[in-house]
């Protein structure tokens, strides 16, 4: 799929507004994220499940995720737009709060939002396991693997990549059809 | 060479801002006990900007897993550049900023280590890794014939996924605790956002206005 530069700004407009809004960490926005792009018909869930997977396999800041996202849509431009789109803009924002904060000086004002913020990120993020959950298709596998990977993670220290990759190995070999 | 936190003929360290009144209880993902530790501040961590950028770069290859923020920290404090204090500044500015937690938590740390004028080259170095593996990986992975088994590990790998992101809410449910209508507020979040499907935007507006609303006169009180 090639987007009409129209298509890429919308993209772009859509990956920013998305950025500006993840407070509390990206996966807050992972719901709305995964609404727009498969509600546009740009991504199957199947599709965008598997960009979140390989977001995860990469070294960095979450949410490289739109990295293969806009590759799927316009390839090497699609994704570097997509990356530029998302980070940017909160990272512009982040700077300044940032060298304010320095001048600024410390604020119990801080700790305020945080309390105020976290119970909102946490419903957000608990909204974007539901939606992506939902709408996976339901295999006998999928349920299986996904299970066993909360498990592994929330009872042993094994990294998160380990898992996935070993997850990989298995579902190679599973019969999914 | 200073201490960071100590006895009574110990400074302060503040590099570029100033030390952090935060509770140290509320650490919520680093638990390391490693207040009191020794710091320094002069030729120690200003070493060349090479050294600097190389530094980025590799550690923006080697942060994989989403938690690039708590192992950046970690490989500045084990070089005695930063304490447990900053730590606790920068992930809750992190966490109440826009935008990933990794990059603003990266940019206040790198900002506190070498100032605003180095920082937006250090950062783009650090998130570099990240763009070129994911683009490696989508053009290996997409548009491309892939045989069977290839398709089952991409099935395997966006299970997997599924259950990572599940384990993520699970621990992020703990941040729901956090002030008087804590539990309320993440329902709230949760069913208009996941269960209604509402845009973003009205609910962080109204569910966050209120939870700010909620959470101010606690903390006046306090």
């Amino acid at each position: 799929m090639s987007l009409e530069p129209i298509a890429l700004a919308q993209m772009a407009g859509l990956f920013a507004r998305l950025g500006i809004l993840s407070f509390g960490g990206g996966t807050t926005v992972l719901a709305e994220m995964e609404r727009d792009v498969v509600g546009r018909g740009w991504l199957s869930h199947e599709q965008f499940l598997e960009a979140y997977a390989l977001g995860q396999l990469t070294p960095g800041p979450g949410m490289t995720l739109v990295v293969p996202i806009g590759y799927r849509l316009d390839g090497v431009l699609g994704a570097a737009v997509a990356f530029a789109a998302f980070f940017l803009p909160p990272a512009i924002i982040a700077f300044a709060a940032v060298v304010l904060w320095h001048r600024v000086g410390n604020s119990p004002v801080l700790q305020v939002l945080k309390i105020a913020i976290m119970p909102v990120a946490a419903g957000l993020t608990l909204a974007s396991a539901y939606t992506l959950g939902v709408g996976a298709t339901p295999r006998t596998g999928t349920i299986g693997i996904a299970a066993f990977t909360t498990l592994l993670l929330l009872r042993t220290r094994i990294p998160a990549p380990a898992i996935l990759l070993g997850a990989g190995m298995v579902g190679a070999v599973l019969p999914w059809a | 060479m200073r201490t960071a936190h100590g006895g009574p003929h110990e400074r302060h360290f503040e590099p570029h801002g100033s030390q952090s009144v935060i509770n140290p209880r509320d650490v919520d993902t680093y638990r390391a006990g490693t207040f009191g530790q020794t710091v320094h501040e002069g030729p120690e961590r200003e070493i060349a900007l090479v050294r600097r950028a190389l530094l980025l770069f590799w550690l923006g290859s080697i942060s994989i897993g989403g938690k690039s923020t708590p192992l950046l920290f970690e490989q500045f404090r084990r070089r005695g550049w930063l304490t447990p204090a900053h730590w606790l500044e920068g992930y809750t500015l992190a966490k109440v900023l826009p935008g990933p937690t990794g990059v603003s938590g990266s940019i206040f740390f790198l900002h506190t280590l070498w100032g605003p004028r180095l920082t937006p080259l250090l950062m783009i170095l650090y998130v570099l890794p990240g763009f070129i593996t994911a683009l490696a990986l989508s053009v290996l992975t997409i548009g491309t014939t892939r045989p069977g088994w290839f398709d089952g590990a991409a099935h395997g790998i966006s299970a997997s996924a599924l259950g990572l992101l599940v384990a993520a809410t699970v621990r992020s449910l703990g941040g729901s605790r956090s002030g008087p209508l804590g539990p309320v507020l993440a329902a709230l979040a949760f069913g208009a956002n996941g269960l209604l499907g509402m845009d973003l935007l009205p609910v962080l507006l109204v569910v966050g206005g209120f939870a700010l609303v909620a959470s101010w006169p606690r903390q006046v009180r306090s």
